[in-house]
């Protein structure tokens, strides 16, 4: 592997201090804290706030699933306390987003968000089946952030390169008109819960959390804008990821107990709030993620004492002794590159890759295609609309822009 | 012999093993009878101790005792279902809720005797040699020791059953109210669909625009 020395940190996750669980809710004015500002925060501060919103979330909402499936009042008294907790910093967390931010530029971030966690994670990943499918994803979740910053220039006249500042490259992937695919062919092989290395099981989650998030986003504000191109490409990439969300739980393996799946949400909180907190460089927002780690260190404890008390399993035993965190929000541009320029082609069917020249006649997929894209494609027509505009590049980025324009249409079917 | 068969059934049987002496961790630390906790001890001790004797056998077939066979991966549902059972056990009572626990432990050892009866079978089929010594070796061991769990643990459930049948004193009602039933609703009218051996019960065949058999006990009880 040719990524660069990391610094990783090693933690105790099981021992290491935590805050107690009843010190841990905070004041209406605690919990809201001031914004940052979108003028000058650091693009990965801003992938971080939208991350953890994500993984809180994800978090929460599991936390109700598995609520809904217990009858034991214990268990449901330490989910409504933790679950409470987790609420209080989802709020502190998303309330960081400024109100001058739009949509359209935190759904630019939240490409970046899936780009750069994508792409490291497939760099990390020790299972070559699991890095696959990450390279699959990256792919598609890289050409939804080209088809938004054209939207974002045509809309709102602004470049996107403001938001990404040239962490990320905007150029298009696997177009995203070819993301459409019939549900089933979504599945893949699950891993193996006895063999997976943890830390597949944290990137994982890591991912389906983030997933999910973008698609409630994209859910939720998409109906907001009046204008019908942009109304339309919500829905279109919307649904691209509902389809990645299908994708990445599909890895899930479906043994793992409701307990076993607690603890591992909680060490996937811990996991998430130590990268924040070591590489934070907006030192009022490093506190933020010190607090919350320490939090989480608390309820997985409790969480792992459940999981002893109820199935006879140390959780060291599930997840390893101690937690190395190496991931970072940092450029992934040559790895991106160099799995655009091998995997573009690729399709999905069967758990199984293949060029898209391969892919028989049977292919579920050709027939959704057909159907969604039968009179019109959102994520195409915004290209066409770009290219009409008369007016020579002047801003900065709209030479990038153009140029990414280019080859977006060369690739066309 | 079909080797890679053996290798596969062994391990189910030692993650059948594996999920016994966990349910022996949690049923222990849980239960409030002296003589369930001590009996609860000694047979975990011993299925370490079978643990140990699988994994050997495995290594002695020429197997990795950390590779998990398909049927490992169902036995593991299976024990990890008896234990997801206290999720759903909120309304028992204290002497219901061991009860249960010495029920998951019979159904476990049940399984688990199984296991080392077929071992012990096989090792008599087999051709005197290498794998049929080192077979015998280990259910010489451990068979006797699963009789002796099997028993205790049908007879014990027996005797627990019996004792809240007759003597003693009944549990109390309320433990019921963290379920939201009918009051006092009739057994037979709140199960609108039992399956009986043929098919669905009557009450389930009602057509919809029919009432329930829920509403009309609820408004016979109201
Ligand atoms: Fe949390
Ligand atoms: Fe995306
Ligand atoms: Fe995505
Ligand atoms: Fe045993
Ligand atoms: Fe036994």
């Amino acid at each position: 592997m040719v990524s660069p020395p990391i610094e990783a940190v090693t933690l105790d996750p099981w021992r290491e201090p935590g805050i107690p669980l009843d010190e841990q809710y905070r004041s209406w004015k605690q919990r809201v804290k001031a914004p940052y500002d979108k003028h000058d925060v650091d693009a990965y501060t801003r992938t971080r706030v939208i991350l953890m919103n994500g993984v809180e979330n994800g978090s929460w909402n599991f936390s109700h699933h598995f609520a809904r499936s217990t009858d034991d009042f214990e268990i449901r008294s330490l989910l409504a306390r933790t679950r409470m907790v987790d609420q209080q910093q989802q709020t502190t967390i998303n309330w960081l987003n400024p109100a001058d931010q739009t949509v359209l530029e935190t759904t630019i971030a939240y490409e970046q968000v899936a780009i750069d966690l994508t792409a490291y994670f497939a760099r990390n990943e020790p299972n070559p089946f699991v890095r696959e499918a990450f390279n699959f994803g990256l792919l598609e979740d890289f050409d939804h952030l080209y088809r938004y910053s054209e939207l974002l220039d045509y809309l709102e006249g602004k470049d996107p390169n403001s938001i990404v500042q040239g962490k990320t490259e905007i150029f298009p992937g696997r177009p995203t008109s070819e993301h459409h695919n019939d549900p089933e062919v979504r599945l893949l092989r699950h891993y193996e819960k006895n063999r997976a290395h943890p830390l597949s099981k944290l990137h994982t989650l890591t991912l389906l959390c983030g997933e999910t998030q973008t698609y409630n986003f994209y859910k939720e504000h998409g109906p907001e804008y009046g204008n019908r191109q942009a109304r339309e490409l919500y829905a279109e990439i919307g649904e691209v990821e509902e389809e990645h969300v299908t994708f990445y739980e599909s890895l899930l393996d479906p043994t793992e107990t409701l307990l076993q799946r607690q603890v591992m949400h909680q060490l996937m909180e811990v996991y998430n709030y130590q990268h924040c907190y070591a590489h934070e460089t907006d030192p009022r927002i490093r506190l933020i993620w010190d607090e919350f780690l320490h939090m989480e260190l608390e309820q997985l404890q409790l969480w792992g004492q459940m999981l002893l008390r109820y199935e006879g399993i140390e959780p060291e035993a599930l997840f390893g002794d101690t937690l190395t965190v190496e991931f970072r929000f940092e450029e992934n541009k040559g790895y991106i590159r160099k799995v655009l320029g091998q995997q573009m082609d690729l399709r999905q069917w069967n758990s199984q890759w293949m060029d898209k020249a391969d892919v028989s006649g049977e292919w579920p997929s050709h027939r959704y295609k057909e159907l969604v894209n039968a009179d019109g494609i959102p994520s195409e027509e915004i290209v066409d609309l770009q290219m009409l505009r008369q007016d020579p590049p002047e801003r900065p980025g709209e030479e990038l822009l153009a140029r990414a324009r280019e080859a977006a249409l060369e690739v066309r079917e | 012999m079909r080797k890679e068969a053996l290798l596969d059934k062994l391990s189910e049987f030692l993650m059948v093993e594996q999920c016994g002496w966990q349910l022996y961790q949690v049923v222990g630390s849980r239960t409030q009878d002296a003589e369930l906790r001590e009996k609860y001890a000694e047979f975990g001790a011993q299925t370490d101790r079978h643990r140990t004797v699988l994994i050997q056998l495995i290594r002695q077939l020429g197997g990795d005792p950390d590779y998990v066979s398909p049927t490992a991966r169902v036995a593991q549902v299976k024990s990890e279902a008896l234990l997801q059972s206290a999720l759903q056990s909120g309304p028992l009572s204290d002497a219901e809720r061991e009860a249960s626990d010495l029920e998951n432990v019979l159904l476990a050892e049940t399984k688990d005797h199984a296991d080392w009866q077929l071992l012990s079978q096989l090792a008599q089929a087999l051709p005197k040699g290498k794998v049929r010594t080192a077979l015998e070796a280990a259910v010489a061991e451990v068979e006797p020791q699963e009789d002796e769990h099997l028993q205790w643990a049908a007879d014990k459930l027996a005797a627990v059953c019996l004792e809240a049948l007759t003597s003693a004193p009944l549990p109390e009602r309320g433990r019921l109210t963290r379920c939201v039933i009918d009051p006092a609703a009739p057994m037979k009218a709140i199960h609108a669909a039992p399956v009986s051996p043929r098919s669905l019960l009557e009450t389930a065949r009602l057509p919809p625009s029919q009432e329930t058999p829920a509403s009309r006990t609820a408004r016979s009880a109201g």
